[in-house]
């Protein structure tokens, strides 16, 4: 009779992890005999709760979330502005971001967490906020034209400029090198620049380019919250933001780089990799219909977001990303804009082998799903041996 | 960026390259060509950082909702 140990090794062969982990607490206690009958028949249990070869589980993944879909579009609520935190779409528009995988999405944020040592320190924390944000000369200061000298004089606001901690010198510095000329006069209140315009049309162009440079702050913060988080009876304060920079956010040296966490999937890709995408992805996606009140298996989704990243970049859900890129031409033409497709494939003179659902639907065959995904050939290595 | 920092985000999995032979075993096991396996970018950060080269298999160790620890592979392309 084989050992316990041994019992076990078999089972982790089949089994996940976490499967394991769970039938070892329940049977601590057990007699051998009951134990491993008791484990036979679970192995059995999870061999039939397998999906099946052959199952459709795409289609199903599409219905589970479509269905859930259809629901949230009649219920979602219209929060208008509440707590600090800054508010991202919710429900359908969300949802629809994250699948297409837009440029631009509406609110991109980050959840900035602070190292442990200075996280319950709310002015410092505070600190760190307002120095991430992005500030340009025109709210600091005012900026004129001189038309006569064809100069930019810049009057510092001193009340303003106090606030966000700036020395007239560090600002001059930083639009010398946006304008890429040395400033004429630096003083406590005024700066004058006298960039090389020849007409007037271009020293309207400097001072725009002036007034718009950043002299303070990460680029894209555009705002930044501290948003306070108990943890038993201690406080503890994180940084939320509007617009992200999570590559430059990393690197400030008070920043918890392991935690901080963005919520616009292009970007983490950029920074962090596909794989990092893909868990946003899914995070993003479950906590979206977890604020509806609605549950989907996490199977779906995470069959869903390991569709959208199997090339190794971020493909939407759509006729330009994964239902484009099928190979037959009736598949991609029963899916949006048909004329075009076929029509290319008419000029290019392409083939098509029937071999997906979409088109053997069409000619009225059998679909390559569960039964009818099998097929019988002869092996050619069997033949051979003979 | 930081290596460390890359490498030890909370988002980013734990990623290995595999050896020929590995990556054999794990062809034969899922009955795969290898282009047919997922695909992870050669100018991936991850990649980059632990210098993958093309036609490498990775082996990705994801924390899974539903099954604890599980093993996911991806060839790395151009």
């Amino acid at each position: 009779m084989t050992s316990m140990k041994d019992t076990w090794k078999e089972l982790e062969k089949e089994l996940p992890q976490r499967k394991i982990q769970t039938l070892k607490e329940n049977t601590k206690g057990m007699k051998a005999a009951e134990k491993r009958k008791f484990l036979e028949e679970k192995l059995e249990e999870y061999r039939k709760s397998k999906v099946e070869p052959g199952e459709p589980v795409g289609l199903l993944a599409a219905q589970a979330v479509g269905e859930r879909a259809t629901q949230m579009v009649l219920r979602t609520f219209h929060i208008a502005g509440l707590t600090g935190e800054l508010s991202v779409p919710q429900g359908m528009p969300r949802l629809k971001e994250l699948l297409e995988v837009r440029h631009q999405p509406k609110m991109e944020t980050c959840k900035i967490q602070i190292k442990k040592e200075l996280n319950g320190n709310k002015e410092k924390v505070k600190e760190i906020a307002r120095d991430m944000e992005e500030v340009t000369l025109e709210e600091v200061a005012d900026v004129q034209e001189d038309f006569n000298e064809k100069r930019i004089i810049i009057n510092f606001n001193e009340k303003k400029m106090k606030k966000q901690n700036l020395k007239p010198e560090e600002v001059a510095a930083k639009i010398k090198d946006k304008l890429r000329k040395k400033p004429e006069k630096v003083e406590d209140d005024q700066a004058i620049f006298k960039p090389k315009a020849s007409t007037l049309k271009s020293l309207r162009r400097y001072t725009q380019k002036a007034k718009t440079a950043r002299v303070k702050g990460i680029k894209g913060i555009k705002r930044a919250t501290i948003v306070e988080r108990k943890q038993g009876n201690k406080k503890t304060y994180e940084i939320h933001t509007d617009g992200t920079n999570l590559r430059n956010i990393l690197k400030l040296p008070e920043v918890n780089s392991k935690e901080t966490y963005s919520n616009s999937i292009r970007e983490v890709q950029g920074v962090l990799g596909i794989e990092a995408a893909r868990k946003v992805l899914h995070l993003e996606i479950q906590e979206n219909l977890k604020a509806q009140n609605i549950t989907i298996n996490d199977r779906h989704i995470m069959l869903i977001s390991d569709a959208m990243t199997r090339k190794g970049e971020l493909n939407a859900i759509g006729r330009h990303g994964i239902s484009g890129e099928k190979e037959s031409v009736l598949a991609n033409a029963s899916f949006e804009t048909q004329m075009r497709h076929l029509l290319t494939a008419a000029q290019k003179g392409e083939t098509d082998p029937l071999k997906g659902v979409a088109e053997r639907m069409i000619v009225g065959e059998v679909i390559p799903v569960g039964t009818g995904s099998v097929e019988l050939r002869m092996s050619n290595q069997k033949q051979k041996k003979k | 960026m930081n290596k460390d920092t890359l490498l030890n985000h909370h988002l980013v999995p734990k990623h290995e390259i595999l050896s020929k032979k590995e990556g054999e075993k794990i062809l034969e096991k899922y009955g795969v060509t290898p282009e047919k396996l997922p695909a992870i970018k050669e100018n991936d950060p991850v990649a980059k950082a632990i210098e993958a080269k093309e036609g490498q298999i990775l082996k990705i160790t994801r924390e899974s909702p539903t099954a604890g620890k599980t093993h996911y592979y991806r060839l790395v392309s151009k």
